[in-house]
């Protein structure tokens, strides 16, 4: 499992078996999560709380030519909350488990470049 | 599911989309066909070309003028298209078209897809000296998006190299919200007097990202 949500009400949304199928889509939009279990390649979990919306998705890389060409390669995930008016982005290696931490402005090209269907709600204000 | 990208280029009339003549268009078996950048390299082989052929049939440096390498082709190597033909010429490429290089995807993405390049598939360096030697800036690949405009006549592009020049695919107007064709035009131009001739491959790649 990539990762377990712990929604308000107590229930919980376990995510895909793979970055391939990652079942983000999934996560009903009627209830707020609380915690995002996100299981990184080292075994050992991310765990994050107290946020208004969060969003995940997986970065892939498609070769044209050369020696890995055709293959779809995934070298990271992210994750992003957005805690207040902050924006904290979750950049996992998948390779490693190395995670960086990332403070995204609003109005960067970042934030607003996301696909705004993908965010799913959080139980804070 | 993950979305899927499908690579294209245009074989007939780059003035069409892929929707409106998809028999215009090469789908490219990203793991045998490749792109050949050339001058004299014939259109419609029956064999894969050869290195010799390559080599004589390679741009030559100009003393005095930058150099855009005169033609791009695919190499197909399933060669079961209009005959049983290797090589195809991409309509269109480095000239005022926008039709050139289709990047097809099957979905949204989360962020806008972006083309980039590198020394290999590690996509750690680039320091060939098709890609500036380790200057991105300098770069002799030249891109330009055209999904939603054509580029111009005489088009400059932006020099790709790396992680920092990069070509976003969708006009820098963000992620795709839906199953999109994107459009890229490409071009090669070698400076004048460069000193250090070279047959070089470097990896061309689509980055993009999905939930």
């Amino acid at each position: 499992m990539i990762y377990q949500i712990i929604f308000d009400n107590n229930e919980v949304f376990n995510g895909g078996d793979s970055l391939f199928e990652t079942k983000w889509k999934e996560i009903p939009e009627d209830k707020k999560i609380r915690t995002i279990i996100y299981f990184i390649p080292t075994q050992a979990g991310l765990i994050l709380s107290n946020f208004k919306r969060i969003y995940h998705y997986v970065e892939a890389v498609k070769d044209l030519n050369g020696s890995e060409s055709g293959k779809i390669k995934i070298e990271f995930t992210y994750l992003i909350i957005q805690r207040n008016n902050k924006y904290i982005q979750y950049r996992i290696n998948q390779k490693s488990g190395d995670i960086e931490v990332n403070i995204l402005e609003k109005d960067s090209r970042y934030i607003t470049g996301l696909n705004p269907v993908f965010w799913k709600n959080g139980n804070e204000n | 599911m993950a979305t899927a990208l499908l690579v294209r280029t245009n074989i007939v009339d780059a003035d069409v989309t892929y929707i409106t003549a998809p028999a215009d268009y090469i789908t490219m078996d990203l793991t045998n066909d490749y792109l050949i950048w050339s001058k004299l390299l014939a259109d419609l082989m029956t064999h894969e070309p050869t290195a010799d052929e390559l080599n004589a049939a390679a741009e030559v440096i100009d003393p005095s003028l930058a150099v855009t390498v005169t033609k791009c082709l695919l190499m197909d190597y399933s060669h079961d298209i209009g005959g049983s033909y290797y090589t195809h010429l991409v309509k269109g490429m480095g000239e005022n078209k926008k039709f050139v290089y289709c990047f097809s995807f099957d979905g949204a993405t989360a962020t806008e897809p972006q083309l980039e390049t590198w020394d290999s598939s590690a996509h750690s360096t680039c320091v060939k000296n098709v890609l500036g030697i380790g200057v991105p800036a300098n770069s002799m690949i030249r891109g330009v998006c055209t999904t939603t405009t054509l580029p111009g006549t005489g088009w400059a592009g932006a020099s790709l190299a790396g992680a920092s020049n990069v070509l976003l695919l969708n006009d820098g107007l963000g992620a795709i919200l839906t199953a999109t064709d994107l459009y890229a035009n490409l071009k090669i131009v070698i400076p004048a007097a460069f000193s250090t001739p070279a047959a070089e491959t470097f990896v061309i790649c689509v980055r993009y990202t999905y939930v």
